[in-house]
């Protein structure tokens, strides 16, 4: 694949040397003169300067014959309309934008960016689940919905610990995958099957239920 | 100067620039709310009252600053008339097909020679 990257910091050169190195064809675009000569340097000559939100530049970058491109600067403007551009303009099949902003990333989707990665975001929820007693884990978002697969670790005190499956109302949108209990043995959300003390439950849900789920399940009565 | 016509026409204007000097030239213009923020950061466009704004002029020196609060301005904040300053003539070319009204001084400028030497 043809992969135009923008923005040549921490984040595109490492990316660049990463898709080189997975055998795709990749050009970092890049303004500062200095990081260009590093990737020249060190990448070969997989570099371009200039604007990377410039309709010129990104054409003398052969974005007509791009298979994707992604906006990795620190400025959410520019990776906006770089993204903006080499889909409108040049009919890109797929890009990506980071958003370093998180407030950004529903403009980006809005506005029609096929991927957008939220760095803040990221960085928290990986935090949050390295803290103690997170008994929420975030384990598959599914591309496409809004659906994803988390985890939740009953705690042994737990309201709910012995009660069945059907006795337990859940918020709407959600399902249980699967049980797995202390031993690491599987168990299917048939009816008559009882929540027991420190199993980990898969549950198909929403974000937007994520508090009132982890709520039910780790309440102490 | 855009702002100050619009105050002497009549209208209620508030400009929102990141660089307090800028602002202190519309000092003596009374009609005019002067905020220092970025017009980018929606928490800012909130302050300076978006949500009841009738028109959004985006006027940054910078284009791809333009684009971002022009678009905040159109889809999150719904504001009916969004005027825009896209100084490259490709992208002022886009962003009309996108539903903005993109204006590019270099278009401006040489639609204004053409004229005057067809004359």
């Amino acid at each position: 694949m043809y992969i135009i990257i923008i923005g040549c910091g921490k984040v595109g050169y490492h990316l660049t040397r990463a898709l080189l190195s997975a055998g795709h064809e990749a050009v970092a675009i890049e303004l500062n003169a200095r990081k260009i000569a590093t990737v020249l340097d060190e990448l070969g000559s997989v570099a371009v300067g200039g604007d990377g939100t410039e309709p010129a530049v990104l054409e003398e970058a052969g974005v007509e014959r791009a298979d994707v491109l992604i906006a990795v600067t620190g400025d959410d403007e520019d990776n906006l309309v770089a993204c903006q551009v080499a889909k409108h303009r040049f009919n890109v099949p797929k890009t990506i934008a980071l958003a370093n902003n998180p407030e950004n990333d529903d403009l980006f989707k809005k506005l029609g960016v096929d991927v957008v990665v939220s760095s803040s975001e990221i960085i928290l929820t990986h935090v949050e689940e390295e803290l103690p007693n997170h008994p929420l884990i975030h384990m598959l978002p599914l591309p496409g919905s809004v659906r994803e697969l988390v985890g939740i670790h009953i705690p042994s005190d737990a309201a709910v610990v012995g009660k069945p499956l059907e006795e337990v109302p859940l918020p709407f949108g959600t399902m249980i995958s699967l049980l797995v209990g202390t031993d690491g043995e599987p168990r299917l959300p048939i009816n008559g099957i009882a929540f027991q003390a420190d199993d980990e439950v898969i549950f198909l849900t929403t974000p937007a239920s994520e508090d009132m789920l982890l709520d039910i399940f780790t309440r102490i009565e | 100067m855009i702002a100050q016509a619009l105050a002497a026409e009549g209208h209620t204007v508030t400009i929102l620039d990141t660089d307090e000097e800028n602002l202190r030239r519309l000092d003596g213009s009374n009609d005019i709310t002067a905020l220092i923020g970025d017009g980018i950061l929606e928490e800012d466009l909130r302050r300076a009252g978006v949500r009841n704004a009738d028109v959004f002029v985006a006027m940054d020196p910078s284009d791809t600053r333009n684009a971002m609060a022009a678009q905040k301005a159109r889809h999150l904040f719904n504001i009916p008339k969004v005027v825009c300053y896209i100084d490259d003539p490709l992208r002022q070319e886009m962003y009309k097909t996108l539903g903005l009204m993109a204006i590019s001084p270099v278009q401006v400028i040489s639609d204004m020679v053409m004229e005057a030497i067809h004359r």
